[in-house]
C-alpha cells in the first residue's frame, strides 16, 4: 500500500511532467534526425550495414512506433489524468496554508473589524467561502474569476482526450487508392481487415465480418491551370463521381480540400494517372507519364513528365488544352535530361529525323479514401483543449487565502493569481482600499 | 515588372529603416543617457513598420492572397509580426532595451529574403486553397513572433542578471533589482499570450491536413519539429510553476524554445535537403 501510495505520489509530480516532456521532445527529434519509414535497402545505403542493423534494433527508423515512444506516451497520459485528479482534489479540499510563513500580506485588523474585510472582498466580487473558525481566528477561501484549478482541469482533460483519440485512430483507421478512367466504376470497401482491431479479432479467435462495399463511378476528371508569367500552374483537380450505396445515390465533384464523406469513409482527391501510345513508324510504344520510356531505333531514354490537359485559365477567359507534354531525352553518355520539344496529341514530332507521334491518351483519376473514427473524438479533445487554455490564460482569476487573527489583531493574506490580466499587487491595494474605506 | 522593381526598392527601403532603428537601440544600449530614453529608436522602428505594412498590403493586392505561400513572404511576414509584437510590447511597457535583439532578427529576416530568395508571385496551389491557410499561418506566426520578443526580453534578463556585475548592469539603465525582474515576468507573460497561439496554429494545420490529404498528422519533420517547439514551451510553463525550475532553468527553457522555433521554421527546410527526407512541408521556392 506505502508503495502504491509512494508510486502515486510520483506518477501525479509535477516533476514528472517536466521529465516526460523532455524525453518526448528527445524521442521527436530523433525521429526528424533518422529518415523514418523507409526501405532496409535505403537505410544500408546510407549508414552501412553494421550500424544500419543496430539503428533499426533500436527502433531509429521508426521512432513514432517504437516501445520506447510509446511507453514514455503512456506514462505522459497517466500523468495527465493522475495530475487532474489531484488538482481536483486540492480545489474541493483547500487546505488552510500556513498563513503567517506564506502570507503576500499582513494588514491590522482591529477587533471586530474582519466583517469589513470580507465585506470589502464582496464589494470587489469575490465568493467567500468560510473554512475554519476557533475563538479568535477564522480562514476564509475568497475567489474571483473561474477558478484556475478546474480550468486546467479542463485542457489537462482535453489533452487526456487527444491520446485516446490517437488510440482510436491506430485501432479503427484504414486507407486505400483507387484509380478510375472517366466512366469506369470500382468498389471501395467501408472497412478492411487489415484494420488493427480486426487485427486483433482475428488473433483471438472472434468473427471479422465482410467488410462493406460502396460503387464508385467517375463520370469526369478535369485538371485547371492557371497561365501565368508564362507558365502553367495548377489551379485544381476535379473528379466528378457518383457513389451508390444501400441508402442511395450521392453525386459530387471532388477537388483538393474538398472530399467526399459517406458514414465515416472519406475520399480524397490525391493523384492522377496519364498513359498514351507513341507512335514511331511500324513500332507503338506504350508510355506512362513520369516513367523513363525508349523508342526502338533510338540509343538513350525518354520521358515526359505531365500531359497539360484539361481547361486552361488565361487572362480571364478559358480554354480547353489539346493534350501535350514536354519530351525529354537522356543520350547514353549523358547524365541529365533535355528538353528536346513538345509532343502533341495527333501531332507529328520529328526526333533526329524520327516521326513520334502521340495518340490514345487517357488520363485516371487517383483518389485516397481513408476512414479513422478517431478524428471526430479528436476534434472535440481539441475544442476542449482550446477553450481551457484560452481561459486559464487569458480570463483574470485571483484566489484569496484569508486567515484573520483578532488575539494579534492582524489579517494574513496570501493571494495567488492566474491569468495575463491578472495583477496581485494591484488586487491587493485595491481591497486594501476598499477596506480602510469601509472601516472609515 | 514595373511592380516588381517598385516592391525591390521599397523593401530596401524597410530594411535601411530598420537597420536605422538597430543603430539607434545599439546606441542607447551604449550610452542610455544620451538618446531620449531608446524612445527616437521606437518611432524610427514605428516608421519601419509602417512602411513595411504597405510594401505587404500592395503584396497582397498583387497576389491576390495574403503573401505566406514563399519562403520569400513568409520571411517577411515573419520580420513584419515580430516588428509590430515588438512595438505593442515597448509602447505598453516602456522597455527599449530588448529592441536591439527584436530588429536584429528582424533584419537578418528581411536581408535573407531580399538577397537569398526570389520575390516572384506564384498562383495558389489547390493544397492551399483552403480557409485554414491564412488562420493556420496566421497563428503560427503570431506566436513566432511574440516568442522571438520574449526570447529577447528573457536575454535582456539574463544579461542584467547574470554574473557579479549583474545589479550594476542594470543600474546604468534606471533599474534596480524588481526592475530587472520585471523582464523575467514580461517573458512569462509574453510566452503565455503566444502559447494558445502556438496551439491553435498546430491543430489547424492537423485539421487542415485531414481536409486536403486525409491525414490530421503524418510525423512530417516540419509538423514533428512543431510538436518539438511546443513540448519545449509546455515545459517552460510548467518549470514557471515548479520551485526549484522557475528562474535560471526558466530563462534556458524560454532560449531553447526559441532556438526550436527558428529551427521549425527555417532549419527543417535545411535538415530536409540534407538528409533526403521527404516533407510536404518544406518550402520549396
Amino acid at each position: 500500500m506505502k508503495l502504491l501510495k509512494s508510486l502515486y505520489r510520483e506518477l501525479s509530480s509535477t516533476h514528472l511532467t517536466l521529465i516526460l516532456l523532455i524525453l518526448l521532445a528527445a524521442c521527436m527529434l530523433l525521429g526528424t534526425v533518422f529518415p523514418q519509414g523507409g526501405r532496409p535497402d535505403q537505410y544500408v545505403e546510407a549508414f552501412g550495414e553494421a550500424r544500419a542493423r543496430w539503428f533499426s534494433r533500436l527502433g531509429l527508423f521508426d521512432v513514432f512506433h517504437s516501445w520506447y515512444f510509446l511507453f514514455v506516451g503512456g506514462i505522459f497520459f497517466v500523468n495527465l489524468v493522475f495530475c487532474s485528479v489531484e488538482g481536483w482534489k486540492s480545489h474541493r479540499r483547500p487546505k488552510a496554508a500556513a498563513f503567517k510563513e506564506a502570507s503576500t500580506a499582513q494588514w491590522e485588523v482591529v477587533r471586530g473589524e474582519s466583517d469589513s474585510l470580507i465585506k470589502a472582498l464582496e464589494d470587489r466580487r469575490y465568493r467567500i467561502k468560510k473554512i475554519g473558525e476557533s475563538e479568535f481566528t477564522s480562514s476564509f477561501i475568497a475567489q474571483r474569476g473561474l477558478p484556475s484549478r478546474p480550468v486546467s482541469i479542463i485542457y489537462h482533460f482535453g489533452l487526456a482526450l487527444t491520446f485516446l483519440g490517437f488510440v482510436l485512430s491506430a485501432l479503427t483507421a484504414f486507407d486505400g487508392e483507387v484509380y478510375l478512367f472517366p466512366g469506369e466504376t470500382k468498389m471501395v470497401p467501408q472497412s478492411s481487415p487489415d484494420m488493427t482491431i480486426n487485427r486483433w479479432k482475428a488473433k483471438l479467435g472472434l468473427p471479422v465480418g465482410e467488410p462493406d462495399s460502396l460503387s464508385l463511378h467517375l463520370e469526369s476528371f478535369d485538371t485547371e491551370y492557371t497561365w501565368y508569367n508564362v507558365k502553367y500552374y495548377p489551379r485544381e483537380w476535379k473528379s466528378a463521381v457518383t457513389l451508390t450505396s444501400d441508402s442511395g445515390t450521392k453525386r459530387k465533384v471532388i477537388e483538393v480540400n474538398a472530399p467526399l464523406r459517406h458514414r465515416g469513409l472519406t475520399i480524397y482527391q490525391m493523384a492522377y494517372n496519364q498513359e498514351f501510345d507513341l507512335v514511331s513508324g511500324d513500332s507503338i510504344v506504350h508510355v506512362e507519364a513520369g516513367a523513363p520510356f525508349e523508342v526502338p531505333g533510338i540509343d538513350g531514354t525518354f520521358s515526359v513528365r505531365t500531359v497539360r490537359t484539361g481547361t486552361l485559365f488565361k487572362r480571364g477567359e478559358r480554354e480547353a488544352l489539346t493534350p501535350h507534354a514536354d519530351l525529354y531525352f537522356k543520350g547514353p553518355d549523358e547524365k541529365k535530361s533535355q528538353r528536346v520539344g513538345r509532343l502533341t496529341l495527333d501531332s507529328k514530332f520529328y526526333f533526329r529525323d524520327v516521326p513520334l507521334t502521340m495518340g490514345n491518351f487517357t488520363e485516371a483519376t487517383g483518389l485516397y479514401f481513408r476512414r479513422d473514427d478517431g478524428v471526430a473524438f479528436l476534434y472535440v479533445a481539441f475544442l476542449l483543449f482550446m477553450i481551457g487554455l484560452f481561459i486559464r490564460i487569458f480570463w483574470p482569476s485571483y484566489r484569496i487565502s484569508l486567515h484573520v487573527d483578532e488575539s494579534e489583531e492582524r489579517a494574513y493574506l496570501s493571494a495567488k493569481v492566474a491569468g495575463i490580466a491578472a495583477y496581485q499587487e494591484r488586487e491587493l491595494a485595491e481591497i486594501h482600499e476598499r477596506f480602510l474605506g469601509v472601516t472609515e | 515588372m514595373h511592380s516588381f522593381l517598385a516592391e525591390q526598392s521599397l523593401f530596401f527601403g524597410v530594411i535601411f529603416v530598420y537597420g536605422l532603428a538597430f543603430l539607434y537601440y545599439g546606441a542607447y544600449l551604449l550610452f542610455p543617457r544620451v538618446l531620449g530614453k531608446g524612445k527616437l529608436a521606437f518611432y524610427v522602428l514605428l516608421s519601419g513598420a509602417l512602411l513595411h505594412a504597405v510594401l505587404i498590403v500592395f503584396r497582397t493586392i498583387e497576389a491576390r492572397y495574403p503573401p505566406f505561400q514563399t519562403l520569400y513572404e513568409s520571411l517577411s511576414w515573419f520580420a513584419f509580426s515580430v516588428v509590430v509584437s515588438f512595438l505593442f510590447v515597448e509602447w505598453r511597457r516602456k522597455v527599449h532595451l530588448p529592441g536591439i535583439l527584436v530588429t536584429g532578427i528582424a533584419l537578418a529576416a528581411c536581408m535573407y529574403a531580399l538577397f537569398g530568395k526570389s520575390p516572384e508571385i506564384k498562383p495558389l496551389f489547390p493544397a492551399l486553397q483552403s480557409g485554414w491557410f491564412v488562420w493556420h499561418v496566421a497563428a503560427a506566426f503570431g506566436s513566432y513572433a511574440i516568442f522571438v520578443v520574449a526570447f529577447s526580453v528573457e536575454a535582456v534578463f539574463l544579461a542584467l542578471t547574470l554574473g557579479r556585475a549583474g545589479g550594476a548592469r542594470g543600474a546604468r539603465y534606471g533599474l534596480d533589482e524588481s526592475g530587472t525582474h520585471v523582464f523575467h515576468r514580461m517573458a512569462y507573460n509574453l510566452i503565455l499570450f503566444g502559447y494558445p497561439l502556438l496551439t491553435f496554429g498546430i491543430v489547424s494545420g492537423a485539421a487542415w491536413a485531414q481536409e486536403a490529404w486525409g491525414r490530421y498528422w503524418g510525423w512530417d519533420p516540419k509538423e514533428t519539429w512543431s510538436l518539438i517547439t511546443w513540448s519545449v514551451y509546455a515545459l517552460y510553463l510548467h518549470a514557471k510553476v515548479t520551485p526549484r525550475w522557475a528562474r535560471r532553468r526558466a530563462s534556458a527553457l524560454n532560449c531553447v524554445g526559441f532556438i526550436c522555433m527558428i529551427f521549425t521554421f527555417l532549419g527543417v527546410n535545411w535538415l530536409v535537403k540534407l538528409l533526403h527526407i521527404p516533407s510536404l512541408h518544406a518550402y520549396t521556392f
